[in-house]
Order: C-alpha cells, then structure tokens, then sequence
C-alpha cells in the first residue's frame, strides 16, 4: 500500500507555497493593472500601448512554473511498505535489472565478489568484502531476498539470517554437476555420473579420457541432461582423468577428475556343482586368465566328488571333499546350484550357513527349479504370461546385454530383494538379500557361456563381474579419510571423514602438493563417536594426501578458477536448501513504511515546460508590439 | 628541369642585321633543320630508353613472379617474363610523325629567343636543303625572313645545351617504373610462396621427422637412398631423413657423415637389433639393408667410449607389393553344360590388374574322368599371351573342350592363376573354379514313369522333409490359385514323393516296372510276414538275401512302413488333395529319421591310448591315483612387460614428478628397460603414436622432461591390459556398518523371503 508523501517538513512547503502566491499575485497585479502609456518624445515613434491579450495564458503557465517549483523543493516521497530488515543480495549472476528493481523496491542492495570465473556483479552495485561482512557492516539487515545464482555453501554458513530466492538464471554451458569415486579397486569401472547445463539446440558430447583407460564419449541433447560415463583403469596408481564437454559453437570445457586405483586381491570363488557344466567351467577359464581364485567341486553321486583349484596357495582339490567352516573362510562367494545344495551333509549346510551369516556370499543358480530355496530363504519364481522362451538382454546402467534365451519366468520382486540382473522390460533375473553379516542371491540367469562363444564375452564378464561384486564378502579395509564426492577447489573448504576409529582421536595430517606438512584437529562427531572430521583450505592446486599411513587418501585440489558451472549450480542448490530448510526459524516479520524519493525529473520537466511557453508567448508577443503599425 | 637559356651571339645578331644573302639564309634554314632533326632523334632515343626502363620494371616484377610461382628449373617463364615487358614497351615508344613538331613547340616553349617560330623551320624542310630550288611561294617574305632569323638563333645555341634542354620526363618516368618494379619484385622474392600440396607435405614429413637435416652436431649430413626392386620400375630416390616409405624389397642405403669425434656409427633396428655401418671414406659411413617388413630405425653415434647422439626412432614404413586382382569376365555363371559328343569351345574372357605389372597367367584345367570310384583326374596348364603392365588388361583364351578331355562321364574344371613379379616369391591370384560338365549325363537313381510334364529339380533336392514343406506351402497358397494350377503343383510334388518312394525302395529290392513296385502286395503294406502263431519282428526270414544281411529287421520294418506313407501320400497328391497326404508325409518322414538314427555310428575322436579301466574301482568313489589337473597346468605367469611398465609407471607417477633414487635403482635397471623397449617398438611399428613418442623418453628416463616424461605415460599405459579379475565391495570399517549389516540380514526371518 502506498501514500504519496512529502520530504520537506511542512514549515518549508509553508514557505516556499507563500512566496510562489505572492510572486504569482505581484506578477498578475502587474500584467492586469492598467497603465498610462508614456509621453512620445520628439523624433521618436510613437510607442503604442501593449496589448495584454496573452495574460491569462501567461499567468497560467507562471502557475504551473511556481508549482512545479514547489514541488521540487518539497520533494515528494512515496511509502513502500517492506519488511523491517529485508535487503537485496546481489550474487554472481544477478543483472542491472535486480538492482534497478531493488532500488525500486525501496530496499538496500548490497553485492558479493564474484569467484573467478563467476559472472561479474552489475555495474554500480556496491560490494560487500564477504558474505560474514553482511553481518558486521549492516546489522540491520535481517532477511535476504538473493538475486542471481545465490550463495555458496560456505557463504550461507556464516549467514543466519533468513533467503528469499526467486527463480535463478538459466546456468551457461558447462559441467553443473559431476560425482566419482576417488578410491577403485583395481579392475572396477570408474564411473562418473554428471549433468551438463546450457547445451545448445545441436546437443552436446561429453568425454572421458585419461592415458590409464579407454577414451568413452556420449551424446546429449539440448539442455541440461544427465549422463554417465564408465570406463575401467588398466592400472594402479594415482591417475589423473579429463572429462571434456563440447558443443557446436561453445568453448569445450575441461575439468580433471581424480581417482587412486589400489590393486586388492580379488575375491575367491567356490563353485558346486553336482556335475561339471560349460557355465562352471566358463567362469574357471575366465578367473583362472584373470588371476583370481577359484575352485569348484561336482559330486556325480553321493560320496563321490571331484574338485579342481585354480589360484588358492595351499588348497588342493582334494581338500574340497568335504565343506568346513574353515574351507568356506577361505572363499568369498560360493556359487552352488539346487541339486548341489540338496547334496550337501548336515555338517557342510550348517557350515555353509554359519558362513553366509559370518560375511560369505551365496548365488543360487535357479536352474529349472521352480521356488528355489537356499538355506531355509524360498525364493519365488513366476512363469511369464505366454510362457516359451524369454530372449533376454540384460540391462546395464549404460545399455543391454545381447540376448540370452532363457526360460519364460522372473523372480517375484519383494520388499527385501535387492535386484542383481533385469532385463530391458524390467524382469527380474537375480536378486539378492542379506543374510546375517553376508548375501544370499539368486539367479534365472543360466548358461550365460553361450554369450562367449557367439562373441559377447563383455556380457558374461559383465555380468559375473557385477554378481560376484555385489554378493562376494566385502573386502574389510582399514578406517580411511573420505572426502564427499565432486571437485575440490583452491580457497573452497574442503571436510574429510574418517568412521571406525574407536578410542584415541586419530592423527589429521594434510600434506600439500609442496610436501608440506599441516597438522590439524579432528573434531569428533556428536552421534557417531567413530567418526571423525576435518576440514581444511587448500591454498594451491595439485595432490594432497590427507592422513596417514592405511588412512591416508590422495585427492587432487583443482584451481579456483576450475568447475565454474559447477560452482554456480552449487550456489544454487545451497540456496535453495538453505529456502526449504526447516530449522531457519522465519521471525515475525515487521512491515514498516519506508520514504522512497520520487523521481525528481516529472516536476523538473514541468518546470521546463512551463518556463519555455513563457518565453514563447513573451517572443510572440515582442515582435508584434515592436512593428510599426498602420495609422488608421 | 631550367637549363641556361643559350643566347644568340652579338656576330650571328650583326649578320642577321645586315641582311644575309639568300644562300647563306637557306644554309642556315637546312642547318637549323639538321639541328632539330639531330634534336629529334635524340628526343626518341631518350623515349625509347625510358620505355626500356619501365618495360624492365615491369619485366623484372613478371620475372620473380614467374621464378617464385613456376614449378622449379623451368627458367623460360622467368625469361619471358623479364623479356616481353621490354619489348612491348619498344614497341609502343617507335617514333611518332608528331615527334618534329613536338619539337618545335617543346623549344619555342623553352627558348624565347626562337619567338615562337621554330615551326617555320619544318616547314618542307626538303626544300631548304642545299642544292634544291628556293623555298616556295607558300611562306610569305616575312615568315621567310623570320625563319632565317631563327635558323640563326638556333644555330648559334650550343647543340648540346639544347640536347639537355630535351625534356626529361619520359626518362624520370621510366626510372620510377623500374624502381618500383624492383622493390615489388624484391617484396615478391621476400614473401613466403605459396607451395604445392606435393611440397607442402614435404615440408610437414619433415617437420615431423625427427632426424630431419643435422640435428646433433655430431652428424655432418644423413642421406638415405632407396632403390626399389628393378621390376617395379620405380627410380631410386633419396632421402634425408630416417622415417622413410620403402617398396617391399628395396634396398635402402644409409650413408651418414660425421664430426671427426664420431668413431662408430650403428643403426638400431627395431629397439634391439644393431646394425653397424661400414666405413666407407673418411667420417663416412655406410649401411645396405634390403627391406622386406616395416621397421623402426634409430641412428646411433659412439664416440671413443660412449654414446655421442641416438636419433629418435623412425618408422621405416614398408609399401607391400599387392597381389594381382582377377575378374573373370566370361563365363558368366557356373557349371557350363556343354553336349558331351560336340563340347565345342570355351571362351574365357578375364581381366587383370597388378600394382607393378603381371608376370603371367595361365589356365589351369583339371579334367575329372570316369565315375564312381573310379575317377581319374588330370591337370594342364595353359599359358596365355599378357602384357607386363600394371594397368588393368583384359585377356581372352579359348578353351577346346574336346582337345581337353571333356566326354561323356567327366567334368572339366578350370581356373585361372595369375602371379606377379615379386621376388622372391611371386604373389599368386586364382580366379573362380568354372565347372564344364557334359549335358543331360545324370541320371535319375529310378526309372520314372512317363506321361507326367514336371519340371525336374535335381535330386540332390529332393527330400522326404522338402516335399513335407512344398506339400504346406501349397495347401497355403491353394485359395489363390486356380483348379488346374493347384493339381498341377499338387502332381509335381507327387511326382518327386514317387522319385524318392522309389529311390528307397530299391533299398529294400523292390522291383519296379514304370514306376510301380512289382513285389508282393504285403511287402508295400508293411504287414510282417511269418508263421502264423509266431509274432512278427521275431521271425527272421532266411530266404531273403536283403533281410538276412542289409538291414536288421526293426529297420526294414520301419522302411516298409515308410514306404507304404510315400505310396498313401503319392495316391493322394496325385488326385490334387494335397490336405489329405499330409499326414502320410509326416509319417514317412518320422519313420525316415528313425531309420536314419537306427544307422547312426559313434566313432569317439582318439588322440592316445588311455588308461585302462579298473572296473573294480567303478562307482566306488575311491580317489586314490586320480591326480588333479591344476598341477599339470602351467603356472600362469605375469606378463614381464606389464610388470615393467607397472612398476616405471608407479616410478613416473603420472610423469609430475621426478624420480625417487629407489625408482632409479629398482625399476631403470636395465633388464627392465629391455623389456619395455622392444614392447614399445612393436606397438610402435604396428601404428601407435603413442608408443613412438615413448621411446626417447625410454632413453634417459631419470632426466627427462615432464613432456616427454608425460609421452612415456602415455606409451606404457597402452601396454597395460585391461584388467580381468573381478572385485570385492568395500565395507565402511568400523563397527557401525557391520550392526548395521547384521541388523538388516537379521531383519527378514529365513524363508520368509520371496
């Protein structure tokens, strides 16, 4: 609600009406007092009397000069009702017109430095040093519309008070969110998941690169769209991977991700079955080129067993007649098939099930069975409408598998089944649940060395890879400092967790990629005693290790300037987390009437106007008096 | 240009004054004549150097355009350039008919004392010459008197202050033209010429050629000659660099000259083979290798007691001699049937193309006679007439079939070979096989009956299974067609059932007269025959040679009731009910396969003796003796060169940092540096840029640059494998995760999943 009010206290507007009245009626008295005309002197032309045809004209426009006079002295301001407190903050992005439309609003506007690389802020807008400064400089403020990308994590960290954010810009063409993982076991693809922003009407590709793996691109289209790229380091060691986003017309952007792959022994393998099978004997062929660990046990008949060992020091076939506790620590995933199982004493069942429960995986190759069942656990099995022969292909995150006949039927999806293999329709092939400290899986998929010998041995592996991952024990590693995924940036803090330490706090080093060494506290966590945090600002860009020893974690720190579209995508979610969040308590927000000066240019004009008609009628009316006239 | 005016003599001004005679006025008038004539040749001589001037200038900018654009040593566009111009100005700057008079105005112009008359003094200026008749009445007395006034005036000027008085602009003009024709001459010298593709990726070969000119002092000069093989036809040609294309087969010269410090000088194949050069004079030395695979060549130079330079790698690319490519024109198609009593002639009609030249061809026939087992085959050769150009040519034989062999019960087969010239061993092409066999020799297995119009498919076709799907595809097709075209495919099936019904029956020494069996009627209904109260299958009939010793007797059942099928499906398709004998084709067809089966043979594939059985170990589970595989099985061994590369790459780390002196000692030893090396240089050899940017950095790896640190990254990458073996998950340590686990695993009671 507005009110037109005045800036000059009533005193003044007072005066300055007085004296335009009494200019006024001294000007009117003049122009309408009628006058004698003066004596012709000798020689001269005789001057007639002026003609006062234009007065009322005259003294009207000499009305509205005085007027237009009054009102600039006794400036006008009108009340713009706001809320006691609220100010404009203007970050990265934010135009000319968020200020123009503050200063319109009545409200103070304040702008943040922009980081490098970041939008600058518009011309005029005065500049705050940092966002705590906010606080320091104007106290008054207590409620912040935000205009432009909004405030980064940090900056919201030092300010308490409450945002309003309308909608943000669009975010320009570039990276706006990227996740990876920063530590791999030697042999697992390294994935990064991202979203790219600003792509132009011609799409845009997005690839990863690097020297230790095979260069992958993906196509995507216009807009912001998610991707997912995935390739597999052939080596251990610290590596150093481009992702490089182009488009027609752009600038490519390039940013670096980093990623330390540790060689890990890889998980051992225990095959039963109750005859050597081409699927038993694919996975020998492909584990035994692989390195990794594998036996596998048959047994034709009751008491009859024939075992082999491929790459477990110590452990003959022989020694697979009989499933012991001790035997079963020694393999991380057992494969077995129904009939197997069915084999099996009392003796290996409760040994096979104390392992499972102690952290051993179990997959249970279905086979034909109908509802198979594994340790006491059923697993349900429809058949497909239409029944015959399912030609599935497995979906992968970032395509399918060739095809694979199967039996028509799916696992009945459940509330604790965690699905392992689906295919494109969205059939459930395998799945698994945890069972005590470990897995027990199931599997329809069958006779997946056919993949291998039509020549899409990628599938097989593919897809006993991530079986025997998902399932096989979990490798137990010693606590480590971690670091939330995303890019890490010089000037930009940067928190590392560590979770297991009992007892002592544990010893928070951070060495530059100088070789300095910088020691820091650990504070420990309120609800998990466990877990310990520091937080740290590099200074400079390369690697830095954070910890020590076992703990240690490299992480490579990118320049300030890096990760820009990053950054303001961050600034947006944080802003906007920081508008949902509940525990900002929004006080009680007072209105009050604020003065917002009118422009002063109408009235000016006014005047102008007004004095120039003056001038016109006081030209048009000189020439006419000053010819000389026709005596009559 | 202001020359001091000549002024005429107080003598000539007393003469003139006194009134010269007429004959003296006259001499004076052809005097002043010679004078301005004199003036005028003079006047054109300086025209025409000035037009020689420019036409050089212009000349001289056509001459370096022609040099710098030409192609090189075709000097007659310079020439022409440089030539034409001067002549052309020649040319336009002969004489005018103006140039007198011009004159005339040009010195009243300059020279006051002429008073504007030397006009008078051309005036038919024949006339004045001594000896002829006195001027004629067309100049009136005055002018006359003024012409004499001014021969005088101008002969009393010194001649060759009027030769300067000559203007001197066309002169200034011309030398304006010629240095501006020099200094955008000098320009064109000075820019960079556009070159040809053909130099343009000279210079880019040399540019990316490491060895290019001398770039160690060491080496004075490196000149590489290939001679390709003579029969190619290629000259020999000579190289500066090492990285060099070679025909297959050239002999590659090296000849490298040396700074005196140099003592030996070694070629290094490959990253492990060195090839001393030989001395070949004074700091010249030589090498001579004939190249038959691509290569990868460094240049070593050994100093008294260590290595002086080793050049980067090169590739020494190889352009492989292809073979010949054949095209057989004629015939068109595959068996050719020719009448066995007149086979006549064949015409062979091919074409031929090789890289370097055909060397020959020839037609190679391999005559099959007789039949059963008893075929004999024969093989000639026939050479034919080509040229030994590389061009593609078509060369046409005629073939007599009759002079080859080809009679009734033999088939002819022909190909044709052609071979290059390579050496040692020429590069051979076979052309397809053309089958000649006589027409109308096979033979159907049965006598057919006669009468029935068909259209006879070999019999190779014909199969129970294949009349099964005629048989369903005609009663799929039998709503569209007509009556008369549905019995008529419906015989024609019929007719092959009745073929094939025959064909097995002869099987069982049925007798057939025009198609129809003549043996007993039980026999073609399948009915066992046998005393009576003896059931059938366990007679054994004796008086049958057949069933005593062909066939057991299940199978001769069987083959009974087969045929009887054929005979209800043959009746049926017959009278155009191709519906009805559908079910008799699928017996006889199943009752075929069981016989098919009843004679099936198991012969295991044997490589050895194996162990003998135990057979009182049999199914009793005793394992004693029986050995594992696995420790029969090699030991998988890691590959050395992805250990190496590994460890130089953790040495390397990512080429950031320089080496640890514990990385200088463990991994550059050099065992694992000739590991990597001729790793690197296969990859390198195969096409990997990667691997050949890797191999200098190879040489000094503890001093290397980052770049080329950062190179031997990227080569030792490519010969690390993608790795294999599966991976474990990694469980968060700490107790949080594993009550979590158990929480979660413990959450769901056994058997309740699903």
């Amino acid at each position: 609600m507005n009110a037109l009010q005045w800036g000059a206290s009533p005193a003044e507007i007072g005066i300055a009406l007085g004296m335009a009245l009494v200019v006024w009626v001294a000007v009117a008295a003049l122009e309408l007092w009628p006058r004698s005309p003066a004596p012709a002197l000798a020689g001269e032309r005789q001057r007639l009397p002026r003609r006062r045809t234009g007065a009322p004209a005259r003294l009207l426009l000499l009305a509205v000069a005085l007027f237009a006079l009054v009102v600039l002295v006794a400036r006008p301001v009108r009340l713009v009702v706001t809320g006691r407190g609220d100010a404009v903050l203007l970050t990265p992005g934010a135009s000319a017109g968020d200020l123009a439309a503050a200063a319109a609003a009545g409200l103070p506007a304040w702008g943040l430095p922009p980081a490098p690389g970041e939008p600058p802020l518009p011309a005029g807008a005065p500049e705050l040093p940092d966002a705590a400064g906010l606080v320091r400089l104007h106290p008054e403020a207590s409620r912040l519309r935000v205009a432009g990308f909004g405030l980064s994590r940090w900056e919201l960290a030092e300010l308490s008070l409450p945002v309003v954010a309308p909608r943000p810009p669009a975010l320009p063409f570039g990276l706006a969110r990227a996740a990876w993982p920063r530590r791999l076991p030697l042999g697992a693809p390294f994935e990064v998941h991202g979203q790219i922003a600003g792509a132009p009407a011609g799409g845009a590709t997005v690839r990863l690169a690097g020297p230790p793996l095979e260069a992958v691109a993906a196509r995507l289209p216009a807009g912001s769209s998610p991707f997912v790229l995935r390739a597999t380091p052939r080596g251990p060691g610290r590596h150093l991977l481009e992702l490089r986003l182009e488009a027609a017309g752009r600038r490519p952007a390039n940013a670096q991700l980093d990623v330390e792959v540790v060689a890990e022994a890889p998980p051992a393998v225990l095959w039963l079955d109750e005859a050597p099978t081409p699927e038993g004997r694919e996975l020998k062929r492909w584990l035994s080129a692989a390195g990794a660990p594998f036996a596998w046990r048959a047994q034709p008949t009751r008491g009859v067993t024939r075992g082999e060992v491929v790459g477990v020091p110590g452990l003959a076939g022989s020694a697979l007649t009989s499933l012991t506790p001790g035997l079963l620590r020694r393999f991380d995933l057992a494969v077995a098939s129904p009939r197997a199982l069915a084999a099996l004493g009392g003796g290996e069942r409760a040994a096979l099930d104390t392992a499972v429960r102690d952290g051993l995986g179990l997959l249970l190759r279905a086979g034909r069975e109908n509802d198979p069942v594994a340790l006491g656990v059923r697993f349900a099995a429809r058949p497909l409408p239409g029944g015959g022969e399912l030609a599935a292909h497995i979906a992968w995150r970032d395509g399918e598998s060739a095809a694979l006949p199967l039996p028509a039927r799916e696992l009945a999806p459940a509330a604790d089944l965690l699905p392992l293999a689906s295919d494109r329709g969205g059939r459930l092939l395998a799945a698994w649940r945890p069972l005590g400290g470990g897995a027990l899986g199931v599997t329809l998929v069958d006779d997946s060395w056919r993949w291998v010998l039509e020549g899409h041995a990628a599938d097989h592996r593919r897809l006993w890879r991530e079986t025997i991952t998902a399932l096989a024990r979990p490798a137990a590693v010693p606590p480590r400092w971690e670091v939330p995924p995303g890019p890490l940036l010089v000037d930009a803090p940067v928190t590392a967790t560590i979770t297991g330490v009992e007892g002592a706090p544990p010893a928070a080093t951070v060495r530059d990629p100088a070789g300095r060494l910088l020691p820091l506290a650990p504070r420990q966590d309120a609800d998990e005693l466990s877990r310990w945090s520091v937080t740290f600002w590099p200074r400079q860009t390369g690697w830095y290790a954070v910890g020590e020893g076992a703990a240690a974690s490299a992480l490579w720190v990118a320049s300030a300037s890096a990760w820009t579209v990053w950054r303001l995508a961050g600034r947006e979610e944080a802003t906007a987390a920081r508008m949902a969040a509940p525990s900002v308590a929004t006080p009680t927000r007072e209105l009050v009437r604020r003065p917002l000066p009118l422009p002063r240019w109408p009235p000016f004009l006014l005047l102008l106007a007004a004095l120039l008609g003056l001038w016109i009628a006081d030209r048009g009316e000189g020439p006419a008096a000053a010819a000389p006239r026709p005596r009559s | 240009m202001s020359q001091p005016l000549p002024r005429p003599s107080s003598h000539d001004t007393l003469a003139l004054e006194a009134g010269p005679t007429s004959a003296n006025a006259d001499a004076a008038v052809a005097a002043a004549a010679e004078v301005l004539a004199r003036l005028a040749r003079r006047w054109n001589r300086r025209r025409q150097h000035a037009a020689a001037l420019a036409g050089l200038g212009v000349g001289l900018t056509l001459a370096v355009a022609a040099y710098r654009l030409a192609p090189p040593a075709s000097w007659l566009p310079v020439a022409a350039g440089l030539l034409l111009p001067v002549v052309a100005a020649l040319l336009l700057a002969r004489p005018g008919r103006a140039t007198s008079s011009a004159l005339g105005e040009h010195l009243d112009r300059r020279l006051p004392p002429l008073a504007e008359s030397s006009g008078l003094l051309l005036v038919e200026p024949e006339a004045s010459l001594p000896g002829r008749p006195s001027p004629p009445a067309t100049l009136s007395p005055l002018q006359r008197l003024q012409r004499r006034r001014t021969a005088l005036a101008l002969l009393a000027m010194d001649e060759r202050a009027l030769v300067r008085l000559l203007p001197w602009r066309p002169l200034h003009r011309g030398l304006a033209v010629l240095l501006a024709g020099g200094a955008s001459a000098a320009l064109l010298l000075a820019l960079p010429a556009p070159r040809s593709p053909a130099a343009r990726a000279r210079a880019a070969g040399a540019a990316r050629s490491p060895a290019h000119a001398t770039p160690t002092p060491w080496l004075r000069a490196l000149t590489v000659t290939i001679e390709p093989p003579a029969y190619t036809g290629r000259p020999s040609r000579v190289a500066r660099t090492l990285d060099v294309a070679v025909e297959e087969g050239a002999r590659v010269r090296w000849r490298v000259e040396v700074a005196p410090a140099v003592r030996t000088v070694a070629l290094l194949l490959d990253e492990s083979l060195p090839v001393p050069l030989r001395a070949a004079g004074p700091r010249v030395f030589t090498a001579v290798e004939t190249v038959r695979a691509p290569r990868l060549v460094r240049l070593v130079l050994l100093g008294a007691r260590d290595v002086l330079w080793r050049s980067p790698p090169a590739r020494l690319e190889l352009l492989a001699d292809r073979a010949p490519t054949l095209e057989l024109l004629a015939p068109k198609a595959t068996p050719v049937e020719r009448p066995a009593a007149r086979p006549g002639a064949l015409a062979v009609t091919i074409a031929l193309a090789d890289d370097y030249g055909v060397a020959g061809a020839e037609v190679v026939s391999t005559l099959a006679s007789g039949s059963g087992e008893q075929v004999a085959f024969a093989e000639r050769r026939l050479p034919l007439a080509v040229r030994p150009t590389p061009a593609r040519q078509v060369v046409y034989a005629t073939i007599d079939l009759a002079t080859y062999g080809l009679a009734a019960e033999s088939e002819l087969y022909l190909r044709v070979e052609v071979r290059d010239r390579r050496l040692p061993a020429p590069n051979v092409a076979r052309s397809p096989t053309i089958v000649v066999r006589p027409a109308g020799t096979r033979q159907e297995s049965a006598a057919l009956g006669a009468g029935i119009p068909v259209l006879v498919a070999p019999e190779l076709f014909r199969s129970q299974r294949q009349i099964l799907i005629d048989t369903e595809q005609l009663i799929a097709a039998q709503p569209r067609l007509s009556a008369a075209e549905a019995l008529r495919r419906s015989r024609a099936i019929g007719f092959d059932q009745r073929a094939l019904r025959m064909r097995y029956g002869t099987l069982l020494g049925q007798e057939l007269e025009e198609g129809r069996p003549t043996g007993p009627e039980d026999e073609l209904g399948g009915r066992e025959a046998g005393p009576p109260g003896v059931p059938g299958g366990l007679v054994h009939e004796h008086d049958s040679a057949e069933s005593a010793t062909f066939f057991a007797d299940p199978v001769r059942r069987r083959l009974r009731a087969m045929l009887a099928a054929m005979w209800d499906a043959e009746g049926t398709l017959a009278t155009g009910v191709p519906r009805t004998a559908l079910p008799h084709e699928r017996t006889a067809l199943r009752l075929l396969k069981e016989v098919q089966q009843a004679d099936r043979v198991y012969v295991p594939k044997t490589a050895g003796e194996g162990a003998p059985l135990d057979p009182s170990r049999r199914l009793g589970g005793e394992l004693r003796g029986v050995h594992d595989l696995a420790p029969r099985a090699p030991e998988r061994a890691a590959s050395p060169v992805v250990a190496a590369a590994l460890a130089l790459l953790a040495a390397l780390d990512g080429g950031a940092t320089p080496l640890t002196t514990t990385a200088r000692d463990g991994v550059l030893a050099p065992a694992a540096l000739a590991i990597l090396r001729p790793a690197l240089a296969a990859r390198a050899r195969a096409g990997s840029a990667a691997a050949l940017a890797a191999l200098p950095a190879l040489d000094d790896v503890a001093t290397a640059t980052a770049a080329q640190r950062q190179a031997l990254t990227r080569g030792l990458w490519e010969l690390v494998p993608p790795p294999q073996a599966p991976t474990r998950s990694t469980a968060p340590a700490g107790s949080l995760w594993k009550r979590y686990r158990e929480r979660l695993g413990a959450a769901a009671p056994p058997g309740g999943g699903g």
